[in-house]
């Protein structure tokens, strides 16, 4: 940063470590490593060097305990732009002296190396324009007649002045790469602006690396209702269950600030995203119709049938692949000898009560109805889905409320919003478990 | 003249502003009690990760580490387009991985002989698969190479017979017919290099675009993407938190700083799939506090530094050394700035987005916050019952969630603007910590809300937070002594403790300050 920087470190006052020395054993580390291990796989024809669990964990030893030596080194002195200079020579022999497989590890070593090569040079630029300065002389004809000294204490201060200059640059980049991932992040339904996109595009591996890629747009536009992630596992001996995450009765550990649960609750925005549709395909429309009329599974009364069909962006997909697959390895059937036959995945979203739901002594939070299920589709136990073209996929699968005893609303029409506080009595509709419950070949529904 | 003097001084003093603003020193007690509450949280976040270890890291966990690194090797990084044209994909590719996974593999089986593999081409190439005979070309040259490439054998004289295209053994899937006009050129495009079109297509299998029309993969680092058997995983896990408590305590702190950072990003670069607010909170902090002089106060560091000084002196049989205040810095001003100007975008991103919803605008966005069964405690029959109540009286309603929802807009819009303001700087900072102990209360995120609080911290001068601590340790210690000596201890300190005159981040008095 600067020779005005001082600071109370520890180290300052513990000679019991030579920082020297700490650097040099950490670059005597990494040489040998490098030699050992790295030299020989790149000399030979076949490119393999020492393998197997030992090797590795020498080599493992060899790198740790060298970054470690020079990390420690560098906190004792963290203004000698010579340990800086040997830190980042260390940290990039460490680098190459890694296993190729270990491509992240290796990223992080260059990426120290050049902090610490900037930081060297940071530091001695006072002192090389100093240097530089004496020589102005020479290179220059200059008529100022000073004396070397103020020649030298002039071309200090220029490189104080310049290591200052390039550190507020490197500031300037920084907070530009951050506010260009704010405004790459376009509000819903608009494009984003395509010199933000251009800066975070060309900043990206910074921000992604340090991990400062978040547009804060917390709880807006509007706080929306949380997603939910439910699976239906069937198991060979003709047992079945639900799976349903995150479940807030079922915390069973002792995190009082609710850390484990809110990771959990994030698996439902990991599928949450759907794709912008500009209108329902007529032949998707009269697929559902069709098969809805032959399976009894109507669409949800109370939203428009155009809102009902939600597909999800491409990652979403992957991912709920990749969860059904989890879920069918890591939650087996009472019956050790049955094996998972299919899981049926369904994106919820628990709808939050209007305040005069809340109001209402009749109605809960938790209410069946209250939970808005889009089928996500059925998967092998392997992840992979059964049937892309089933009818059903990416369709709302209604549990509704409707009043005791009264006429149940039309199938497949929207009906307005039931104002469910003013009913003494509600009998709720699921057809999500009538839906789970069907068989588990999907191409034997109906097209 | 005149202008470019003015001008030349407008820039000096802008520099001489910039200059005073980054690289004063300041007292560096406010960044280590941001240490310490951050340090903890951090802790806490990667202690509560171990109940689901496995299966956020796990080689098959939730997300499976096959499909992490396919992510971070390939994930294509589309540029954004020159010209006014939005750039399309080479070939448009279906969304579901079966259909593409067919088109794909029926490019693949396509033949390399030259021959057949133009003819293919040409075929995919014509606007229309004539179906009878009536589709085919009328001038007899087209006609003649219409024929050649369906290998018509003989053509009917009657119009509505009709065509059986001849695709030998490549009869494309239905799926492919849509899209063969733009396959044609894409084929014609491929490298002849049998390794480098299987390398194409695995990736266009994998991700729908042509790897040679966008840059892929990601430069992120987790030491979970290497260590992948579930002993060593909880051994590196076990060392990462002993790490992480030795940087809460301020012990070898430069060095716990950036190992406690790197571990934070190995666990969240693993696991995206978990991320929420308060990770994108925690790595803001880790990385400045990396940056700062965080262990220079309050600190085991610190302490040993002291002890040392002692032990030294007594050895030279010289008076014990008098322990001065952190001595000010350079870089921790410099850390708290980035903080502060981080604090603020923080908040005008979260302010303007707001702006664009319409609960923000009538007042209810607060109950729709806090009515979410996930997020708060609606589950406990006091917070529930309290709520129901408040919906029960309109009024009341109306006046707890309207003014809650623009306060919070009011202060998320005001607070990066107006925090500057010396006056005004220690009412928002306790407005923002109401906030996000409101947040915590009542909406669930605690660590989130902490964290932020944590970072608003930044604002308070470390002389504040060095009085503050002073007079807690004097009034901990009178407490041990007699209860009358307590209300002593509390006014006792007062006049001591407070600076002279109001000071600025730096400490300084105000009137010395050029700003």
């Amino acid at each position: 940063m600067s020779t005005e920087d001082v600071t109370v470190a520890p180290g300052d006052d513990a000679p019991w470590i030579d920082p020297l020395r700490l650097l040099l054993g950490g670059l005597a580390a990494a040489v040998i490593a490098f030699l050992v291990f790295q030299l020989p796989a790149l000399v030979s024809s076949s490119g393999a060097g020492l393998t197997g669990s030992f090797w590795t964990m020498i080599r493992v030893l060899l790198l740790l305990g060298g970054a470690l030596a020079v990390g420690g080194a560098v906190a004792l002195q963290p203004q000698s732009p010579r340990n800086l200079f040997l830190a980042a020579l260390t940290a990039w022999l460490i680098g190459f002296a890694m296993d190729p497989a270990w491509d992240t590890a290796r990223l992080v070593m260059l990426i120290l190396a050049t902090i610490a090569l900037i930081a060297a040079f940071l530091l001695a630029l006072p002192f090389l324009m100093g240097r530089l300065f004496l020589l102005r002389p020479y290179l220059v004809k200059s008529r100022d007649g000073l004396e070397p000294h103020e020649l030298e204490a002039r071309g200090r201060f220029t490189g104080w002045v310049l290591s200052r200059v390039i550190v507020s640059l490197l500031v300037v980049v920084h907070f530009t790469g951050i506010v260009s991932r704010v405004m790459a992040t376009p509000p819903p339904s608009r494009e984003p602006s395509w010199l933000a996109y251009w800066v975070s595009y060309e900043l990206q591996n910074y921000t992604d690396f340090c991990y400062l890629n978040n547009a804060f747009r917390f709880y807006s536009p509007e706080p929306g209702e949380p997603t939910l992630v439910w699976f239906y596992l069937q198991y060979s001996d003709g047992s079945s269950r639900w799976v349903k995450l995150p479940n807030k009765q079922e915390q069973e550990h002792l995190d009082w600030l609710g850390q484990e649960f809110t990771r959990r609750l994030s698996l439902g925005n990991a599928i949450g995203q759907v794709t912008p549709l500009t209108g329902l395909p007529a032949d998707v429309r009269e697929r559902r119709i069709k098969a809805g009329s032959t399976l009894a599974i109507p669409t949800h009364p109370e939203y428009a049938v155009e809102a009902q069909y939600q597909p999800p962006l491409e990652h979403c997909q992957r991912n709920m692949a990749e969860f059904a697959r989890f879920v069918a390895q890591h939650y087996p059937a009472e019956n050790p000898e049955a094996k998972v036959v299919c899981v049926k995945a369904y994106r919820v979203l628990h709808v939050i009560l209007a305040p005069q739901e809340m109001a209402s002594p009749r109605i809960k939070p938790t209410d069946p109805w209250t939970y808005l299920p889009s089928f996500m589709g059925e998967f092998t136990p392997n992840g992979e889905m059964v049937d892309p073209n089933d009818p059903l996929l990416y369709w709302v699968i209604p549990i509704y409320a409707w009043p005791h005893g009264a006429e149940p609303p039309p199938p497949f029409i929207q009906v307005l919003r039931l104002e469910k506080e003013k009913y003494e009595q509600l009998d709720v509709h699921d057809f999500l478990q009538k839906h789970a419950q069907l068989p588990p070949t999907g191409g034997a529904r109906p097209q | 003249m005149k202008a470019v003097t003015t001008v030349k001084d407008a820039v000096v003093r802008a520099a001489l502003a910039w200059n005073d603003f980054w690289f004063t020193p300041s007292n560096p007690t406010t960044l280590g009690l941001i240490r310490i509450l951050a340090g903890a949280l951090v802790l806490y976040a990667h202690v509560a990760y171990s109940y689901d270890f496995q299966a956020f890291f796990g080689k098959d966990g939730w997300r499976s580490l096959a499909g992490a690194n396919l992510e971070r090797r390939t994930l294509p990084q589309p540029a954004p387009p020159i010209g006014w044209d939005a750039e399309r994909p080479a070939l448009p590719l279906p969304p579901g991985r079966k259909e593409r996974e067919r088109i794909i593999d029926y490019l693949r089986s396509l033949p390399d002989e030259p021959a057949e593999r133009a003819r293919l081409i040409a075929l995919f190439k014509m606007p229309r698969l004539p179906q009878k005979v009536g589709d085919l070309p009328t001038a007899s040259a087209d006609r003649k190479r219409a024929v050649e490439l369906l290998k018509l054998r003989d053509v009917p004289n009657d119009s509505e017979a009709p065509i059986v295209i001849d695709w030998g053994r490549h009869e494309p899937p239905e799926i492919f017919l849509p899209i063969r006009n733009q396959a044609a050129p894409f084929l014609e495009g491929l490298p002849p290099d049998h390794a480098e079109r299987e390398r194409i297509f695995t990736f266009m299998k994998d991700w729908s675009r042509d790897p040679r029309q966008v840059a892929h993969g990601t430069t992120i680092w987790s030491v979970w993407f290497h260590v992948s058997d579930p002993t060593w995983m909880l051994v590196i896990h076990c060392l990462i938190l002993t790490v992480m408590f030795l940087f809460t305590a301020g012990l070898c702190t430069r060095v716990t700083a950036v190992l406690t950072w790197l571990a934070a990003l190995s666990y969240i670069q693993r696991s995206p799939i978990t991320f929420f607010g308060a990770d994108a909170v925690m790595m803001v902090l880790l990385l400045y506090l990396m940056i700062g002089p965080s262990g220079a106060a309050l600190s085991v560091d610190r302490l040993i530094g002291r002890w040392w000084a002692e032990r030294r002196a007594r050895r030279a049989g010289k008076p014990l050394p008098e322990w001065p205040a952190p001595a000010p810095s350079i870089s921790a001003n410099f850390t708290l700035r980035l903080m502060q100007i981080h604090f603020c975008i923080i908040y005008l991103a979260a302010g303007t987005s707001k702006l664009l919803g319409g609960r923000w605008w009538n007042g209810h966005a607060l109950y729709y916050s806090v009515a979410n069964y996930e997020f708060s405690p609606l589950d406990s029959q006091l917070f529930h019952g309290l709520l129901a109540w408040l919906c029960q009286h309109r009024w009341l309603w109306e006046i707890v969630f309207t003014s809650g929802t623009w306060f919070t807009v009011a202060l998320e819009l005001s607070l990066p603007l107006l925090v500057w303001n010396r006056k005004l700087r220690m009412p928002y900072v306790l407005c923002a910590v109401t906030l996000h102990t409101a947040i915590a209360a009542t909406m669930g995120l605690v660590v989130f809300s902490l964290l932020m609080a944590t970072m608003v911290i930044a604002f308070v001068p470390g002389e504040t937070v060095q009085a503050l601590l002073d007079r807690l340790r004097r009034l901990s210690r009178h407490l041990k002594k007699a209860p009358e000596d307590v209300a002593k201890a509390v006014q006792e300190p007062e006049a001591e403790a407070r600076p002279a005159k109001k000071s600025d981040l730096h400490g300084r008095a105000r009137h010395g300050s050029r700003r």
